[in-house]
């Protein structure tokens, strides 16, 4: 056997492998990104793929910015305040008495395939949102809607007693429930965003959520983008739409929307250059990207709080006594967790609402470890002595668990609280959290609109989603009150009056309001940061020219 | 009928009933974990979830749940996808199991060349630098998993050098690497089993004889000597092709590949429960029918073996 073989072949394969590579390298690569900016198209990392891209279905962020992209609804978010702009409709006017708001329609809005886009398109949307058989998850958006709740709950049957009325192709009425300070701010939110009638009943659709109907090419929208390409795992692309009434200002040619549910992979492919921006970063790179000033990097403050419930009717006494939750509350280091645990830009909260311009809360947690021992001792459980040991429950995670592990050891150092962790599944964690199966639960919350009563409503008798079990006749009447206040200084009072409540009973332990962090690359102008990470891509263009050193490599 | 095609045939039917129990198993089995597609961070309405509940008919006792799964089955509907309402399984993999597919087809190539010439080479001269070499660096990749395997590649070729693109399967490029990193773990398997039964063959008389005959090392090494120590590689190659054509979860999430592995694994995670079963029936047919080949390439090239 010779020698001389071996070598050959060992040479061979070595020529295979790197002719292979050498193959797809061919040379210097034209990025992606670099293709995009010459054809104008975005392309944007969006977490995982999407639910569903019909917008009375769909259920999250990543969803509802493909739906910004193929519909618009009667108003728009400004990109920065996030007021309500003009869309569909050119102008609106409100009549207290009657709590009815009176849109006036563009004649020029029309639907992809040039249908005008009329009143009438409008009540068939609701209509088809709120019937019962569709089941729309986020249906109960439009509650403020008068009677809209009893039709969806399936009491009424009647969609005319519905307050939506057409009274002609260009004029839309909606009567409320009840005064709703940010019915405008709705207005923009993907569950008010019109279907297009003759695409849903070709389908068959009005109430069957599988039909297919939103697939490129039967999908019809009235947004700036049409819908060219849908292939779950791999791309969602959108072209400009021509018959969208303001193509004239829409700058992008495209955008193509990527469900990297991977974030290594989705920081990889940026740093690739094939993507302009990220939909998020992975926790332990932020750091590197922060200390090396990273002209990539983008840390954004959203509205949502980042906390934990606390079951007020556990069989474990110690936490139905308000002085214990609040020991807990005191006792904790919110800026080091923010500091040095979660490091994303966090702020740390002390309180439920996040701070905006319309509305901070007044009352706010003041962390003292010598307040939080006197508290507990006060209840009869001096250096922790005698509770029995308390559960903390979160879905499996390596964030969660990180907070979770300071917190434990901060309670057992400060306050000698025998706190054990245990960590679930997210689909048994949702159904403890359901059934208030726990002692202390990892909780958070994104608001739906901005408005301090998204994430004031949490905490009402009448809401079933945090199960703490805590009530409050006096903070349920303000939240009461505040529901049915037009006056909208009196209605932030109202709210500021509750959360003071909140705060002194503290059933649950507010840890830090959310930011959103990821990377975008300098040719993406007017991406603007707001607080419901909400972005209308007439706004957004892309400008080659500028240049930023390439992404670390 | 030959025995040995009997016996075959007998074989190939014998997958049938095998389906069945596996599906029947995985669709109880599936039930026992709590929670339901239904459930998410944010709540439904409970109108809302027991309206989805109903209309997927997830609300009926589970005995007609899987009579009727089993009738649709049958009529080649594969159900829904809930979270994915859209789409239904049986779009969802004929979109995506030839993608996986392709790429189990490439990494078994790779698994195949490379593994059968370290094999060769480490057994042409055993207990040489060229075998201890060849078997070491097999190890290596016996070692190293792929999720590290993969973003190293990646790191160097497509963020150091910049030669090819880190996701997506649209370019012949884009097969190159995903290909040798699924495909490397097993080429290291077949390089140990290829060296091992070589050693075997060549110790036998009709090496010797061949080589009187005058053949070349050459020819005696690679015709003689591997087609009978092909058999273990045969067997060991035809459940790991199974695996391969039917997806790989890490790299098809590190490379973004739109194929069924990841699919696999988000189906158990949010309780998909018709495209769970899909994949496991899919899985189990493929493992079976490979096997299968496997029993009659051995039967055919050593007709001994189909015989005991």
């Amino acid at each position: 056997m010779s020698a001389h073989l071996s070598r050959a072949r060992i040479l061979a394969m070595i020529g295979i492998l790197a002719g292979a590579l050498a193959l797809a390298g061919c040379g210097a690569r034209e990025t992606p990104v670099s293709v995009a900016n010459r054809e104008g198209i975005l392309l944007a990392g969006n977490g995982g793929d999407p639910s569903s891209l019909d917008p009375q279905i769909i259920e999250t962020l990543n969803d509802s910015r493909i739906s910004m992209a193929l519909f618009e609804g009667l108003t728009i978010p400004d990109p920065v305040t996030l007021e309500p702009r003009p869309g569909v409709a050119k102008s609106w006017e409100y009549d207290d008495k009657t709590m009815t708001w009176t849109f006036h329609l563009r004649a020029e809005a029309k639907w992809s395939n040039g249908d005008p886009v009329t009143a009438g398109d409008f009540v068939f949307s609701f209509q088809r949102i709120l019937t019962p058989a569709l089941g729309a998850d986020y249906a109960n958006m439009l509650y403020a809607i008068k009677n809209a709740q009893a039709f969806n709950e399936g009491s009424l049957k009647d969609f005319t007693k519905v307050g939506v009325k057409a009274l002609d192709d260009h004029t839309l009425q909606i009567q409320l429930e009840h005064p709703t300070g940010y019915f405008l701010e709705l207005c923009y939110h993907q569950t008010f965003l019109p279907v297009h009638p003759p695409t849903i009943k070709k389908f068959d659709a009005m109430t069957r959520r599988d039909s297919g109907w939103d697939k490129a090419g039967s999908l019809v929208g009235n947004g700036p983008f049409v819908l060219t390409k849908y292939v779950l795992g791999d791309v969602v692309e959108v072209m400009k739409n021509p018959n969208y009434w303001d193509a004239a200002h829409v700058r992008l040619n495209g955008i193509r929307f990527f469900p990297i549910a991977d974030v290594n992979a989705e920081e990889r492919a940026f740093r690739n250059g094939a993507l302009h921006l990220t939909s998020t970063l992975p926790s332990p790179r932020i750091a590197a990207y922060r200390d090396s000033h990273s002209p990539f990097l983008r840390i954004m403050p959203v509205y949502g709080t980042y906390f934990y419930t606390i079951n007020t009717r556990t069989a474990k006494g110690a936490l139905s006594d308000a002085r214990v939750r609040m020991a807990m509350n005191l006792a904790i280091d919110r800026q080091a967790l923010v500091d040095h645990v979660t490091r994303g830009g966090e702020l740390p909260a002390y309180a439920l609402t996040p701070p905006s311009a319309q509305y901070t809360p007044q009352a706010q947690l003041h962390e003292d470890v010598a307040e939080a021992r006197r508290l507990l001792a006060e209840a009869g459980y001096p250096d922790g002595k005698g509770t029995p040991p308390i559960e903390l429950l979160y879905n499996t995670s390596d964030r969660h668990r990180a907070v979770a592990e300071t917190l434990q050891e901060s309670w057992k150092k400060n306050l000698g609280l025998d706190v054990r962790l245990s960590n679930v599944a997210t689909p048994a964690w949702m159904d403890r959290r359901h059934n208030a199966d726990y002692d202390i639960i990892r909780a958070g919350w994104y608001a739906d609109y901005l408005d301090p009563s998204t994430f004031l409503e949490l905490f009402s008798s009448d809401n079933e989603m945090e199960q703490s079990g805590w009530k409050n006749a006096d903070y349920d009447k303000f939240i009461l009150a505040a529901r049915k206040e037009t006056d909208p200084a009196k209605r932030l009072d109202d709210f500021q009056q509750a959360e003071a409540i909140l705060m002194a009973e503290v059933p649950f332990i507010p840890l830090y309001y959310y930011t959103t962090i990821f990377l975008i690359r300098p040719e993406v102008r007017g991406y603007e940061n707001n607080l419901m990470d909400e972005h209308i891509y007439q706004n957004i263009y892309l400008d080659p020219a500028a240049t930023a050193p390439e992404p670390q490599k | 009928m030959p025995p040995v095609l009997r016996r075959a045939l007998v074989r190939l039917l014998e997958i049938i009933p095998v389906l069945w129990v596996v599906m029947t198993i995985t669709f109880f089995l599936v039930r026992t974990v709590p929670g339901g597609p239904f459930d998410r961070e944010r709540q439904l309405t409970p109108e809302a979830a027991a309206h989805n509940n109903e209309y997927y008919g997830l609300d009926q006792p589970l005995y007609v749940q899987y009579v009727k799964y089993l009738w649709n089955f049958l009529h080649g509907d594969l159900g829904p996808v809930y979270v994915h309402p859209d789409w239904t399984v049986n779009e969802l993999l004929a979109q995506k199991a030839p993608i996986s597919a392709e790429l189990g087809l490439w990494a078994t190539l790779v698994a195949l060349v490379v593994g059968l010439g370290a094999g060769v080479i480490a057994a042409a001269r055993p207990r040489t630098a060229s075998d201890y070499g060849t078997m070491a660096a097999a190890m290596v990749a016996i070692c190293l998993p792929s999720f590290v395997l993969g973003p190293i590649l990646l790191l160097i070729f497509g963020l150091k050098l910049q030669w090819v693109n880190v996701m997506g399967w649209n370019t012949a490029g884009d097969r190159v690497l995903p290909s040798i990193v699924l495909g490397l773990y097993y080429a290291a398997y077949v390089a140990r089993l290829t060296r091992g039964s070589m050693l075997e063959v060549r110790a036998q008389d009709f090496i010797r004889t061949a080589r009187a005959k005058g053949n070349g090392p050459a020819r005696v090494l690679l015709v003689h000597a591997l087609r009978n120590a092909l058999g273990p590689v045969i067997a060991f190659l035809a459940p790991t092709i199974a695996g391969l054509v039917t997806g790989s979860f890490v790299v098809e999430s590190i490379f973004q590949i739109p194929g069924i592995g990841r699919m696999f694994v988000e189906a158990a995670l949010s309780h998909e429960y018709p495209l769970l079963l899909s994949l496991t029936v899919l899985f189990t047919l493929v493992l079976l029918l490979f096997n299968w080949v496997g029993d009659v390439l051995i039967a055919l090239l050593n007709p001994k073996a189909a015989v005991d």
